[in-house]
């Protein structure tokens, strides 16, 4: 099962938390993405067990996935 | 365009025009070009050589234009001994661009240990007797000078650690919802430089002054136009963004998950307590209390990332929570309560000490035992020390590098003897990077690489150099034509645009390579000028233990090579 966290405000129809079971498939951060209905342009951060991920790098089962929307430091 | 001179040896204020080599300067860049020319690079910070300026942008005082009222403070930094810009939103960079203002120059000092506020509007400039505000909180200096001379001025002030001339003394600026000094030049101890020229405030009145003029108005109004509709279209600063709902904390989460979120005295990059403190949590408690999220510092700024934060009762704490606060006040102190970080805040800003370095500082009292993290209500008998001017109260005001020193620890999170903004370099590698490298030492608007680029890892080295240079050059460009650092998207996007701009409003001419060779020159200037004050590439590196000491949760330690920072700062 791999634990995906959304930030921010902009996907209403996901809740905050959720689980997902990819069922052994490879998926990328950008089918993840895509799954989840969310448009790419839409996201800033996004972060695979902790670390900063590109929307082709892929999610290995058990991990945590966290979207955030784009935003600042400061 | 004019400049005020203000002599407060001879407590003389004099207009001058501005000289051909600072015409087309502004903020951050003409603060670095008089202090090159101006002032001896070796100067005592708080003697009478040294010159504090506080500068607007160039595209200060447009009211058609939004998010570029910044006012720029500088002078040679007590903190850092290096060259210093701070900046804040508010009201007072557009009064005094409104006013037809490139800056107002304070140089000297009284002979005498009497205190002065200068009075400032489109008739006259004069110095006048503030004895009655001696010691007095930013708050109550506000409360009174609005009293004088009502809320529609601007006022600049530092409050009693300014006065007492500690290094983490930051100058307050009202802004233009709430009028209270909810904004802060923070960093660099200016408020410090302020009060040894025994200068408590300035009374900004724009009544009465006239229309800046337009060199191309259909230019000008063509490319504000479409700057705004920008900001308001694009998915960070709209209404829907993040910036807008949630403020600067929004940042938190992020930073967080990287394992970058100063903790107990940037001990941990996590924060166990992140959930009572995140930008969800944030705007839920606000909202359910009659707080206000969205709310603008500057007159028409469509982005609004500010907030009121209140209590249980709805009456107001702090005016604005933002993430840096929440840092270094909140989890870098172990403490996760909402209400302690904005009472925290509170207490900085009345006091006029910088946030970030007292967060740190008082981060670093907790280590060695002086309270115990998480202790909120010792941390405000520490800052109540810092009022009452305690020998301990001046070690903690005079920031985290003397605090770490007194206090004989190891781990002090400073750049420059600036601490670190809130976001750990071991972690955000880019950002290390800009702590050691820029001129204006640990400082988060000067090079920021949270989420710049996601093709740069940020716990890896590799590509963080060239990063943070370029995000160093977009800081300069911001920090002189006096835009929030938040406005940045459109005019990153396609520079030609802040060309236009500043085409419009003055007739230069300029290309997108003027642009970037001003913004050059911004960078040159500071390092000049830091050399000239025996600055070498020694001074280029962060503090040894966070080469060596592991940082959970990842267990990253700061490894950017000597060569890569000896090459952004080569390159400047």
């Amino acid at each position: 099962m791999v634990e995906v966290r959304v930030f921010g405000a902009q996907w209403k129809h996901l809740a905050p938390r959720l689980k997902l079971d990819l069922e052994g498939r490879d998926v990328r951060v950008a089918d993840l993405i895509a799954h989840l209905n969310i448009d790419p342009s839409e996201v800033g951060i996004v972060t695979v067990d902790r670390r900063q991920s590109g929307l082709d790098e892929m999610v290995p089962a058990d991990s945590r996935v966290c979207i955030f929307p784009p935003m600042f430091g400061g | 365009m004019k400049t005020l001179r203000v002599n407060m040896e001879r407590l003389e204020t004099e207009w001058e025009p501005v000289s051909p080599e600072y015409e087309r300067l502004g903020g951050r860049a003409l603060i670095a070009e008089i202090l090159l020319t101006e002032v001896p690079p070796r100067c005592e910070p708080l003697g009478p050589y040294n010159k504090l300026i506080f500068a607007p942008g160039l595209l200060a005082g447009l009211p058609s234009l939004t998010s570029t009222g910044r006012l720029s403070v500088g002078g040679k930094s007590p903190l850092t001994q290096g060259i210093k810009e701070a900046n804040a939103g508010g009201m007072a960079g557009d009064k005094l661009g409104r006013l037809g203002l490139k800056a107002v120059v304070v140089e000297g000092r009284p002979t005498d240990d009497k205190l002065y506020l200068l009075h400032v509007t489109a008739q006259d400039a004069v110095l006048l007797p503030a004895d009655d505000l001696s010691g007095l909180g930013n708050y109550e200096t506000v409360a009174r000078l609005q009293e004088r001379y009502g809320q529609d001025v601007a006022i600049v002030s530092i409050g009693p650690a300014g006065e007492m001339g500690l290094a983490g003394a930051g100058v307050a600026v009202t802004d233009d919802l709430t009028k209270q000094p909810g904004r802060q030049a923070a960093r660099g101890g200016l408020g410090a430089v302020m009060g040894s020229k025994r200068l408590k405030a300035l009374v900004i009145d724009d009544t009465d002054a006239p229309p800046l003029p337009l060199s191309d108005e259909s230019l000008f109004q063509r490319s504000a136009k479409r700057f705004a509709r920008e900001l308001i279209e694009s998915p960070k600063t709209g209404k829907e963004g993040s910036m807008h709902r949630f403020g600067t904390v929004a940042i938190m989460g992020p930073v967080n998950e990287i394992g970058a979120l100063p903790t107990r005295n940037f001990s941990a990059g996590e924060f166990e307590g992140f959930d009572n403190i995140c930008a969800a949590r944030m705007r839920e408690v606000t909202l359910a209390r009659g707080g206000q999220i969205g709310v603008r510092c500057m007159a028409g700024c469509v982005i609004r990332c500010c907030n009121v934060f209140v209590d249980e009762q709805g009456e107001t704490i702090v005016s604005t929570l933002q993430y840096e606060t929440l840092g270094l006040l909140g989890s870098n102190l172990g403490i996760d309560s909402l209400d302690d970080i904005a009472r925290l805040n509170w207490m900085c800003n009345d006091l006029g000490v910088d946030s970030i370095e007292m967060g740190a500082a008082l981060g670093l009292a907790m280590e060695a035992g002086l309270a115990q993290f998480g202790d909120a209500k010792s941390a405000m008998a520490l800052l109540e020390q810092v009022r009452e001017g305690t020998v301990l109260g001046r070690v903690l005001g005079n920031g985290a590098a003397v605090t770490g020193r007194v206090l004989g620890l190891e781990r002090i999170p400073v750049a420059r003897g600036q601490a670190f903004p809130a976001y750990d370099p071991r972690a955000l590698k880019g950002n290390g990077v800009t702590y050691a490298t820029s001129a204006m030492g640990a400082d988060h608007t000067a090079g920021n690489t949270i989420g710049a680029r996601n093709t740069v890892d940020p716990l890896g080295w590799e590509g963080q150099a060239e990063l943070s240079r370029g995000l160093q050059r977009v800081a300069a460009m911001l920090d002189m034509t006096g835009l929030c650092l938040f406005a940045r998207p459109p005019v990153v996007a396609d520079p030609q645009l802040m060309v236009d701009m500043i085409n419009g409003r003055y007739g230069w001419g300029w290309t997108v390579e003027s642009l970037e060779q001003a913004e050059e020159d911004v960078l040159r200037a500071e390092r000049e000028f830091n050399c000239r004050a025996g600055f070498t590439e020694a001074h280029d590196r962060l503090p040894e233990p966070f080469s060596r000491e592991p940082l959970p949760p990842h267990d990253a330690v700061f490894d950017v090579p000597d060569a890569e920072l000896d090459a952004v700062s080569s390159g400047l």
